[in-house]
């Protein structure tokens, strides 16, 4: 006797069931596009995502010693309690690994700075090389086209560069031997070439120059100093190592050096750099990673709702056949076999068109999201998920169609008596809820993202950061400042000319070596810090609350200090004028109270901070403000003067507006993603709502023909007709508020300055969503209100 | 071949309990043709499904080639059912993806038959019927009378021992219904033993027993 799973697996019944399945799709043009668009649309999202994700989570995979690399990071512990947590590592530290553990299999330092580099008649700023201990080879893998990685940076005066860039200065000619000049100081000789690395690493430069060359360089930068702490220290770790115990053994020994430390030394492994924020109280990039991968999930179970939803409704379509298939020997697993089938061929289908719209979609995606992703990167596994992931999506798209498909009896559905599309009503509508639940939440998310956008835009910052131009600069340049001020001056656009170690608007230093009377230097205090001439605050339009600005025809002012009133706070002395204030060897007096402005991303509170006039000797950026109707004549002007002063000099400059934009890139990345996901999620779900709306009406044709023959008008058949599908949509309003506000109110934990969580966002968002619920199924609703009930009658 | 004993359907909801068939027991031999008549919800439509297997009694024994069927399960009733009965609907019951030949064909996959087999059998039914020149058509491209010859045509296919008609010329006007019976009568010449439920006098005389129907029991019988 044959057995149902041989008929699911006969040839021809399968060839059979392909055949009706097919003749369906022709039959009903419209839903079927309905279905496989918004399948498709919804992987087509999915896919996006997952390149992207498998792109962030393979971030420096592509080192052979991946699982056994561990970045130092430090906590620093002070008077306030709260630790502070650095990747920023001492000059010493590597040695001293090295040298005390054998735990340790080698160890490198990392540094990443620009350099300018001249050849020939080029003069480029690389904007990102970087300084490294000969070790780097070891720890990292660095595929290389020419030269030896034993000896390539054994001399200090030597280079390795990528491909691309040995290109760039040196065209299809052997670079091999060749001498530029970095920094228009110092020649180096190019000794090796490696391979461009991925976009995806930590570690990605153009050049690699010998770390003992950086003090070279660099003159304030010390290899041998505890105090000095800015590099990034790498380690490889034998496989035996345990973690726990050398951390313990590295702070002990360091303790013993120096009990003073308010220092501990971690290991991190090198996965968690990228995905986890070293703070646990902040972010990381897996957050983001969280939000697009859910608002992906959301979207493919938007369109699989629509899907179950839509089969489910036109059931009564099927159910002849079902009812015949029984009657003629078929059992309810081959039905339910059937449909599956059915549902896992047009997921297959929306793969293949989800395919032309992922790369239809890859350029803009990939504008948004600063990668280069690309279809041909697709691994093997990689393609094994995606086809994985559209037979999960079949099968949850058909599962309860073909449970419900398959459970009509024979005795009903042959005998007309079965009601159609009845039985599935309360599935339909818990489904419809689901579908708008899910949207909304992303509406009133996305909307919320927006204002954030526009808070941070409009927010006053305590500092204007508008017209102004910045030039990074190297410390040698900062020997002819004061000509370039006075050249600059010159030019009618300039309104204000500055010079700072860091632009006020991303401040990053900050050290814990300062003292003032009564600090207790045990515990100790950490300050952010800024060098500065007398003219910042006047650029900046930054407020003096107490005492004076720095004077430049004071000679002592560069021994003095500026703070601000979150420092004042700390301080806590009265008057603060005039209080002794010292740092990195230097005392002197605090000369005035700046009010308190925001210097770094709006996600840290206002820390306190110190402002120094060394400008002379330790600047890295000329700030301009300008004033003009031709800002491009203006920065003309600008490169003419600093031209003239400095020759060798290449003119790159910026504005201070794109460093502030530049902080909040991710913020702008998650905004513009979610824009379109939920876009795309609203129409998937309108899509659904229209098509079932046009069945249900058919449906219900008969009950408001009998109603409009017993006296109801037209208003009150169009909102009895709305008010069907509308209540649901009012029901998915009222589940999404408290999961959004929850998600919100999570997402803004870790922003110490947001956008108010104001209730008529809510309200705006679920009012939106309905009206365009209610605009959707506003014609069919009309359509119905309106029928004659004579021709329905006779239609009957 | 057909044998019940105290035949019981009764239909629950939460509020209602209706009584299809109160202890209804009767035999049907082979080879016979049986009417079964009674108005609208006399409960004649529920014994045909019973009998058919489409539907298990609420108590009462249902005996059907001598094995009592009534304890089967869904999948044994399917597959005693694919073997042994063909079904004719009032409604015809075709499947409008389908076209003519495939209809007729449909019961023949479920036996697993090859595909030379399945063609020479289409082929001859079809021709019986007349209605082997549409083969190639869809249910929606044929008249009311060509469509039930379709399903007459599937009903036999697997020549099954056994074929219930319910209301076969219940949408077909005289002339066409005239067809369908006298092609009933021309199986059961042949030794098909036939069911037929109507509420038509005319058709009922094509039988050669009458079985009444009222309020779920059978209140008489003619030959």
């Amino acid at each position: 006797m044959l057995s149902p799973i041989h008929d699911l697996n006969n040839e021809t019944m399968i060839r059979n069931f392909i055949l009706v399945f097919f003749r369906n799709i022709i039959k009903s043009p419209v839903y079927s596009l309905i279905n496989i668009l918004g399948l498709s649309m919804g992987l087509a999202c999915a896919i996006l995502i997952l390149m992207w994700v498998t792109n962030e989570v393979n971030y420096d995979k592509c080192h052979d010693k991946y699982d056994h690399l561990y970045s130092v990071f430090e906590i620093q512990t002070y008077s306030d309690g709260v630790p502070f947590y650095t990747y920023c590592t001492p000059t010493p530290l590597n040695q001293f690994l090295i040298k005390n553990f054998p735990e340790i299999q080698t160890s490198t330092r990392i540094w990443f700075t620009p350099i300018v580099i001249k050849y020939a008649n080029k003069l480029i700023k690389e904007p990102k090389c970087s300084f490294a201990d000969t070790t780097v080879f070891d720890v990292l893998t660095i595929p290389f086209v020419k030269g030896d990685p034993k000896t390539c940076l054994k001399d200090k005066y030597s280079v390795i560069m990528d491909e691309e860039t040995a290109r760039k200065y040196f065209s299809t000619s052997d670079p091999i031997g060749r001498i530029i000049k970095i920094n228009n100081t110092i020649n180096c000789k190019v000794t090796g070439v490696y391979r461009k690395l991925p976009d995806n690493t930590s570690f990605k430069c153009t050049c690699f120059f010998p770390m003992e060359l950086a003090p070279v360089v660099f003159n304030s930068i010390n290899l041998t100093d505890w105090g000095t702490n800015f590099l990034f220290t790498l380690t490889l770790l034998k496989e035996n190592a345990n973690l726990p115990t050398l951390e313990q053994k590295v702070n002990i020994i360091r303790k013993q050096m120096d009990p003073q430390t308010r220092t501990t030394f971690h290991f991190r492994p090198i996965a968690l750099l990228r995905l986890q924020s070293l703070d646990p109280g902040q972010p990381g990039g897996g957050v983001v990673v969280t939000i697009l991968t859910s608002s992906a999930i959301f979207l493919l179970l938007i369109a699989c709702i629509n899907f179950m939803n839509l089969s489910t409704a036109r059931s009564a379509n099927r159910a002849r056949e079902v009812g015949i298939r029984k009657v003629v020997g078929t059992d309810r697993m081959t039905i339910a076999g059937q449909f599956l089938g059915e549902s896992l061929i047009i997921s297959f289908i929306s793969f293949g068109f989800s395919i032309l719209l992922t790369d239809l979609f890859l350029p803009t995606f990939n504008a948004l999201s600063r990668k280069t992703l690309s279809i041909s990167d697709w691994s093997f596994p990689f393609i094994l998920g995606l086809i994985l992931l559209t037979v999960v999506v079949g099968l949850i798209s058909g599962s309860y169609p073909a449970l419900y498909l398959s459970r009509f009896r024979p005795t009903e559905v042959l005998k007309g008596t079965l009601s159609r599309g009845a039985k599935s009503a309360t599935f339909r509508k818990v489904m419809v809820v689901l579908q708008f639940t899910l949207t909304i939440v992303l509406i009133i998310n996305t909307t919320f993202l927006f204002r954030q956008l526009i808070y941070i835009q409009n927010k006053e910052l305590g500092l204007d950061r508008q017209n102004e131009l910045y030039l990074t600069i190297d410390q040698r340049m900062c020997a002819k400042y004061d000509l370039l001020k006075s050249k600059l001056k010159e030019i009618p656009e300039v309104v204000n000319v500055t010079a700072c170690s860091e632009p006020p608007v991303s401040i990053g230093s900050n050290t814990s070596g300062i003292q003032w009377d009564g600090l207790d230097t045990v515990k100790g205090v950490l300050f952010t810090s800024l060098i500065a001439d007398e003219e910042m605050l006047e650029t900046f339009r930054l407020q003096i609350v107490e005492g004076r600005n720095f004077d430049e025809d004071l000679p002592t002012d560069t021994a003095n200090f500026l703070i601000n009133e979150t420092a004042a706070r700390i301080i806590g002395k009265k008057p603060i004028v005039g209080a002794n204030f010292g740092v990195w060897g230097v005392k002197g007096k605090i000369i005035g109270v700046v009010k308190d402005f925001n210097y770094q991303h709006l996600q840290n509170k206002i820390e306190p901070l110190f402002i120094m006039s060394a400008y002379r000797q330790y600047s890295n950026t000329i700030i301009i403000r300008l004033h003009s109707n031709d800002m491009d004549k203006a920065v003309q002007r600008v490169q003419s003067a600093v031209k003239a002063v400095y020759p060798d000099f290449p003119f790159e400059k910026g504005w201070i507006s794109d460093i502030f934009e530049a902080n909040y890139q991710q913020e702008r990345q998650i905004r513009d993603i979610l824009k379109y996901f939920t876009f795309i999620a609203l129409f998937i779900s309108c899509l659904g709502l229209l098509a079932l709306s046009a069945y249900i009406s058919e449906q219900q044709s008969k009950a408001m023909v009998i109603h409009k023959v017993h006296g109801a008008s037209f208003l009150r058949i169009l909102v009895m007709m709305m008010w069907e599908f509308g209540k649901w949509v009012i029901l998915s309003a009222c589940i999404a508020i408290p999961v959004a506000y929850y998600s919100v109110t999570q997402f803004f934990r870790s922003y110490a300055f947001h956008t108010p969580v104001s209730p008529w966002v809510f309200l705006v968002a679920c009012a939106g969503a309905i009206l365009i619920a209610a605009l959707t199924v506003l014609y069919q609703a009309m359509k119905t209100a309106r029928r004659n009930p004579v021709d329905y009658l006779k239609y009957e | 071949m057909i044998k019940t004993t105290n035949l019981c359907k009764v239909f629950r909801t939460d509020e209602i309990e209706t009584t299809a068939l109160n202890n209804v027991s009767f035999e049907v031999k082979k080879g016979e043709f049986v009417a079964i008549m009674g108005p609208s919800g006399c409960g004649k439509s529920t014994l045909l499904n019973i009998l058919g297997l489409l539907d298990n009694p609420t108590s009462g024994d249902y005996f059907f080639l001598d094995q009592n069927v009534s304890p089967l399960s869904e999948r044994q009733r399917a597959k005693l059912r694919k073997h042994n009965i063909g079904f004719v609907f009032q409604n015809f019951n075709l499947i409008d993806e389908l076209n003519v030949f495939e209809n007729v064909e449909l019961p023949l996959l479920y036996l697993g038959m090859s595909s030379k087999e399945r063609r020479t059998r289409v082929e001859k039914v079809l021709e019986q019927v007349e209605i082997g020149h549409r083969k190639k058509h869809f249910p929606a491209q044929l008249s009311g009378g060509q469509q039930q010859r379709v399903a007459v045509a599937r009903a036999v296919v697997a020549n099954p021992s056994l074929i219930l008609a319910d209301e076969p010329t219940g949408n077909l006007d005289s002339a066409h219904g005239e067809e369908v019976m006298n092609m009933l009568t021309a199986l059961n010449d042949k030794g098909t033993t036939i069911i037929m439920v109507t509420h038509n006098q005319r058709d009922a005389k094509y039988s050669r027993r009458i079985i009444n129907l009222f309020d779920g029991q059978i209140i008489s019988e003619n030959r």
